[in-house]
């Protein structure tokens, strides 16, 4: 999936619509999605994320969006995200219309951290708690979003 | 040849404003490395354990004709100081590898440090934790980077006598 985070960096650089072939089935499984080459996200109305790392993660079978940033600078994509917009998703040569459902439950993040900590940062670990707001590290942490993504009905 | 004289102008107070900022004191800023590092000068302390409330530091390296400094994160761990970059094929991580004698400003005081790269798995295990809860908000009983797929580098930072 590292890859794929840099396949989302270098789309990150382009600009407008993704191009591929619109899906038409519905997918029960996502994993294919770690092993895709053309990995790439973008609002539905062509934005892409510029200046957050927005990392697609696939855990048994569902896909997330992780998105992240060091930098207080806006970011339209993760705006319109934020205000309920969908996004498109190009795997595979296909392009999926999907629907973004923010995730705050604690045990919602915590369900898919082992994921995240491989994929992501190359970390195994174990025993994993979602603890946002550490007393020892006083808001040393990035800005983190998370989401579910569902194909859009 | 007026113009060639005014373009010629234009250009020697551009390169003398620039050399003028990055010897004067124009740091990095967020992901733009910057020049020399100014600051009040202290001592070590023993203990780098107040940086756990720090989410990053300035790096300034010394090879080269030109300073070079950039701004990372800092992990601290049993009161030890070190500093890391997520890939290490980075312009100043190559640099302290080819000179260890770093300058550091941390919370806006310059420290004069020894920094040295390490690679033992051991270490990696107590640090990765720490790089999970401070900057990622995740709280692990256990974690350890894995072998060979990790671009990232660390170095232990040290008092330079």
């Amino acid at each position: 999936m590292k890859r794929t985070a840099l396949a989302l960096l270098l789309a990150a650089a382009c600009s407008g619509a993704l191009e591929g072939e619109p899906a038409t089935a519905p997918v029960a499984d996502w994993s294919f999605v770690s092993g895709a080459e053309d990995v790439a996200l973008a609002t539905q109305g062509g934005r892409r994320f510029r200046s957050v790392v927005a990392t697609p993660l696939v855990h048994e079978g569902d896909l997330y969006l992780h998105v992240s940033t060091l930098f207080s600078l806006d970011d339209g994509a993760l705006e319109e995200l934020l205000a309920g917009g969908g996004l498109v998703l190009r795997a595979g040569g296909r392009l999926y219309d999907l629907r973004a459902i923010r995730l705050t439950d604690a045990r919602e993040i915590e369900r898919i951290l082992p994921t995240l900590v491989r994929e992501e940062m190359n970390v195994e670990a174990s025993g994993l708690r979602w603890d946002p707001q550490p007393a020892r590290y006083p808001g040393t942490q990035l800005r983190q979003w998370f989401f579910r993504l569902e194909g859009a009905p | 040849m007026r113009h060639v004289a005014r373009a010629a102008i234009a250009l020697a107070s551009l390169v003398g404003l620039a050399a003028l900022a990055w010897f004067g004191g124009l740091g990095p800023r967020a992901a733009i490395p910057g020049g020399v590092l100014w600051g009040p000068l202290a001592e070590p302390p023993a203990d780098w354990s107040f940086t756990d409330a720090i989410a990053e530091i300035q790096v300034q390296t010394h090879v080269g004709p030109l300073p070079w400094s950039v701004t990372t994160w800092v992990l601290s761990h049993d009161g030890d100081l070190f500093i890391a970059a997520s890939e290490c094929d980075r312009v100043w991580t190559g640099r302290v590898k080819a000179d260890p004698e770093i300058r550091l400003r941390v919370d806006g005081t310059l420290y004069e440090m020894r920094a040295r790269p390490e690679a033992d798995p051991a270490l990696g295990a107590q640090l990765a934790p720490v790089v999970l809860h401070k900057y990622f908000g995740i709280a692990a009983e256990a974690a350890h980077w894995i072998p060979g797929a990790t671009r990232g580098c660390i170095f232990r930072v040290e008092p330079r006598s």
